[in-house]
């Protein structure tokens, strides 16, 4: 029987098919992970339209090289952390090339009287987040994305746990000071 | 250490994610599962690039050769002798691997590495 006979197959096996010649299994996977990819990317790069690009970048890297996908690794670890460093790669010639940050389209981040003004708390913890430090940003977006599994987290930025435990600590305190009414 | 911040983290994890634009998904899969099927399917090593097309050029000047240089065949084995002797030696080949080590390096480590053409793959 088909390992894609399974109404709702891991990803794992979704790989295994399109490496065994069934490139519609990637089609799921692509379904799957798509919007939490673009998040990502939208996150990091915070301009849609290099989002857009980076998150096409990321899933036709990941098919390219599929062969090289660990059995046993979780896909989403995986296919973020290519999206994250086809973002770091664009930010960084972004940042080479131009003698900016930021493009002129980028999502400014508020400042603390515009978080306060916000009433809704989905809105205002959105724009607290928009508001920290990039290194904190990314590790909240993925906590997000990912859940409290840090050493997933650890092993999409390359950094150690410990690291991304403080960050995440430092970045939530942020958040809870900026959402706490003066 | 995170147990101060579960309110928090309720609201973190309820926070929508950002909605894709439309027609990413499809350019994805226009770039990935729909895209045609290479000419070579199995992956190239870039030796075999190379190896192909150092073949197809020394094919392409030996037919010129015969071509071209009456008596080339007849003297042919000769002219292999003196062009073995004239690569082989040292001095020869230490200039040969000083360029071989310049082009692999920057292959490998230049400015313009390779980049795959995702903007073109948009649908």
């Amino acid at each position: 029987m088909s390992t894609l006979a399974a109404a709702d197959p891991e990803d794992g096996q979704l790989v295994g098919a399109a490496l065994a010649g069934r490139p519609e299994a990637f089609g799921t996977l692509v379904e799957r992970y798509e919007r939490a990819v673009y998040h990502l990317c939208l996150r990091t790069m915070r301009e849609p339209e290099e989002a857009r690009d980076c998150a096409q970048e990321a899933f036709f890297k990941a098919f390219r090289s599929l062969h090289t996908f660990k059995p046993g690794a979780k896909f989403s670890t995986w296919i973020f952390s290519i999206a994250y460093h086809a973002c770091c790669d664009r930010l960084g010639r972004r940042r080479r090339f131009a003698d900016e940050e930021l493009p002129d389209g980028a999502d400014p981040s508020p400042g603390p009287e515009r978080i306060a003004e916000i009433n809704d708390e989905a809105r205002a913890l959105r724009a607290a987040v928009d508001a920290l430090p990039e290194k904190y940003q990314t590790v909240i977006t993925l906590y997000h994305l990912q859940g409290r599994q840090y050493e997933e987290i650890a092993r999409v930025l390359d950094l150690p746990m410990g690291t991304v435990k403080t960050h995440l600590f430092r970045a939530k305190e942020l958040l809870r000071k900026a959402l706490t009414p003066q | 250490m995170n147990n101060d911040f579960d309110d928090l983290d309720r609201a973190l994890f309820a926070l929508p994610l950002a909605e894709p634009p439309p027609g990413l998904r499809q350019s994805i899969l226009n770039a990935t599962v729909y895209a045609p099927a290479p000419a070579i399917a199995a992956p190239v090593q870039l030796w075999e690039i190379v190896a192909a097309g150092t073949a197809v050029a020394i094919g392409v000047w030996l037919i010129f050769a015969l071509v071209v240089y009456k008596g080339f065949a007849a003297s042919f084995d000769a002219d292999v002798v003196a062009t073995l002797r004239a690569v082989l030696n040292p001095s020869a080949l230490i200039w040969l691997g000083a360029g071989s080590a310049v082009t692999a390096w920057l292959t490998l480590f230049g400015p313009s590495g390779l980049r795959l053409p995702v903007r073109g793959a948009r649908s």
